[in-house]
């Protein structure tokens, strides 16, 4: 049978960084035991397989994971994490391309707070940028997130690297400052590069990212109650239909009054400020004392709200 | 070369038996008169006749070596060192930019019929024109990841191609005024080597066979114009879903010498500005701007939340809502300053 993978995420990003990621859409334990013991598991992201030890579903510190993928057979990849469940030290593979190449960061990472997906993601730090194509990029980067993640939920952000970019092919070398358009997680970096002063455009646009994020943020969180309040909706409207005409008028037009309640404390007030669960029982507390019609609403209401926060 | 390059150019459209087309201005005079003369003879570069082989042609009139002819009629690539050549820095450029893929052009059935030449020295000299015809595929390969596994894609375009040149020669070289006239019927296969993502590709959409014309005007100090009537393609808001309208439109695009060595290529999609780029010997050199339809306008998205916008702003040009896109080059690398250099 296979199991749901809690961590494994090879590449920083989203709901990533590590351990409590059980998406059964994205991970499969393809080979042993991916819970505790030894096992392989397929990210269906990344297009990637990772071999070793779990605990929990999840990564062990200090522990070395190889990495392997079906398009580039013969890259071989490894990978550390720390305490954190984010990767410590090895490879990151970029394998969202086509081609028989593999782009990689290979060195040290570091973690830090994607500020749009509100999680901690690991960036390289001290590193080597192996385009695949015998171009290496061999210095010391850093990361800047970008915004659109909020609503893609897709981590995604801009490099900036100084150091020595090499052509071993041609035997060339510069040295100097690189910057990448933004990139989303798992795909290639394209570096291009910069003048310092280009530096100071990106920090302003950041600035203004995070402006414009406050209110994103607002409207994610307002749909997010939305979703609940009408979930606990949908639930009351089933309960009075299932329980057919063996109800009352009076048991369904309590149920409506507790209806209107909760989404007029919805619609009159900051989305901010409502807490769903209480406004629903506000609200059935309002419309009814009898105490069968107060615990069938009760019941409603937390179906209701647990479905919601299933599919969030 | 230029003629090389441009052989393997490529619209998608079938032709209609006659087009209404919208011409944009031209900010140089020179290539005003390249579109006023377009204007006045597609009824003629249209007509059967134009590209038909005649029944009975002129032998060359003195002998030209395959290096020396096939530059001048779009045959460049025929010729096995400047294939080599060409193939050896597109790979080079490829591995630059990160990009895997094996690719091959290989052409046959080349038939050359001079209908004007005239030779001086044992050289081609004064105007001349050529009917010229030749098959060509061009092949690429590369690897994707689907349905879980690897397979390889293999694309091939398989051409037929019919040309007219009309050219100004000097002692065997292009000089002074030249006119080409290209029709191009293309067929575009996929294989895979999985037998499951062929399997499940079988019953995808194909692209259906196309038919287009090309039209290219230049003279030796630099300006060129081009012609390709191509599809045009809008995004709508529906009532359920976005829409696409289709039709046809004609892309032109000027190039003007700007200074030694440096010229600007405008695009236009009927008359609309569609792009303006900078090239300093050969290369992308300077701003390039690119204008497309706000798209994301039209369907209600916000633009911010789209990813890669960093170069991308909300412009309105002539009441219609665009997209600017803006990259900087500096001698053909693409780079991140705060101003890019004019020229």
């Amino acid at each position: 049978m296979k199991r749901i993978l809690a961590a494994a995420l090879l590449a920083y990003g989203a709901q990533a960084q590590c351990l409590d990621i059980k998406n059964p859409y994205r991970f499969t334990c393809r080979q042993g035991d991916c819970v505790n013991g030894e096992g392989t598991v397929f990210d269906g992201y990344l297009s990637i397989s990772m071999s070793g030890a779990w605990r929990n579903g999840e990564t062990i510190p200090g522990v070395t994971y190889k990495l392997s993928s079906a398009r580039v057979p013969g890259a071989r990849m490894e990978q550390v994490y720390g305490a954190d469940g984010l990767l410590a030290s090895g490879d990151m593979p970029r394998p969202k391309a086509v081609g028989t190449k593999m782009a990689m960061f290979r060195g040290k990472y570091v973690g830090i707070e994607h500020p749009f997906l509100k999680v901690k993601i690991p960036v390289p730090s001290t590193a080597v940028y192996d385009t695949g194509f015998g171009v290496e990029y061999r210095g010391r980067f850093e990361f800047l997130p970008a915004k659109s993640g909020i609503h893609t939920t897709v981590s995604s952000g801009y490099f900036i690297f100084f150091g020595e970019k090499v052509d071993t092919v041609d035997g060339e070398t510069e040295t100097g400052l690189y910057v990448s358009g933004e990139t989303l997680l798992g795909m290639p970096v394209g570096f291009m590069k910069a003048e310092p002063s280009y530096l100071i455009e990106m920090q302003k646009r950041y600035q203004r990212d995070m402006q414009i994020a406050q209110s994103d943020f607002a409207e994610i969180e307002s749909d997010q109650k939305w979703r609940s309040a009408l979930a606990v909706v949908g639930q009351v409207a089933f309960a009075m239909a299932s329980g057919g005409t063996s109800l009352s008028s009076s048991m369904k037009n309590v149920a409506g009054e507790m209806v209107m309640g909760m989404v007029g404390d919805m619609l009159n007030k900051d989305p901010k400020s409502v807490d769903v669960r209480a406004s629903a029982q506000r609200a059935a507390k309002a419309a009814t004392e009898d105490q069968a019609m107060s615990d069938a609403l009760a019941m409603a209401i937390n179906e209701g709200i647990s479905t919601s926060k299933k599919s969030q | 070369m230029r003629f090389t390059l441009l052989a393997v150019l490529l619209s998608t459209l079938h032709l209609p038996a006659s087009a209404s087309y919208i011409y944009p201005s031209s900010p140089d005079p020179v290539n005003q008169k390249h579109i006023d003369l377009f204007r006045a003879n597609i009824a003629k570069y249209k007509s059967p006749q134009f590209l038909a082989f005649p029944a009975s042609t002129m032998a060359m009139p003195c002998e030209v070596p395959p290096e020396k002819l096939y530059p001048l009629i779009g045959l460049g690539m025929a010729l096995k060192e400047t294939k080599a050549e060409i193939d050896k820095q597109g790979a080079k450029l490829m591995r630059k930019m990160g990009m895997d893929m094996e690719s091959d052009h290989t052409y046959s059935d080349i038939r050359i019929e001079p209908l004007r030449a005239q030779c001086v020295n044992g050289k081609l000299d004064g105007e001349a024109e050529f009917l010229v015809s030749h098959s060509a595929k061009m092949m690429t390969k590369t690897r994707v990841d689907m349905l879980g596994e690897a397979t390889d894609m293999t694309s091939t375009m398989s051409t037929k191609n019919v040309s007219r040149y009309q050219l100004q020669l000097k002692e065997g070289e292009l000089a002074g005024e030249s006119i080409v006239v290209q029709l191009v019927d293309a067929v575009n296969t996929v294989e895979y080597s999985s037998p499951a993502v062929k399997k499940m590709m079988a019953s995808a959409p194909k692209l259906p066979p196309s038919k287009s014309l090309m039209v290219l005007m230049n003279n030796s100090q630099g300006h060129m114009t081009t012609f390709n009537e191509v599809p045009s393609v809008k995004v709508t808001k529906g009532l359920f879903m976005a829409g696409v309208d289709t039709g046809v439109a004609l892309q032109t695009t000027l190039t003007i010498p700007v200074a030694p060595g440096y010229v600007r290529s405008l695009v236009f999609m009927d008359k609309d500005l569609l792009g303006s780029s900078g090239y300093k010997n050969g290369k992308p050199h300077g701003e390039h701007i690119l204008y497309s339809d706000n798209i994301y306008k039209t369907l209600g998205q916000k633009l911010d939340r789209q990813v890669g916008m960093e170069n991308v702003k909300e412009v309105v040009i002539n009441g219609k809502d665009m997209l600017e896109t803006r990259n900087c080059f500096i001698n053909g690398e693409q780079v991140k300053v705060a101003t890019c250099p004019a020229s």
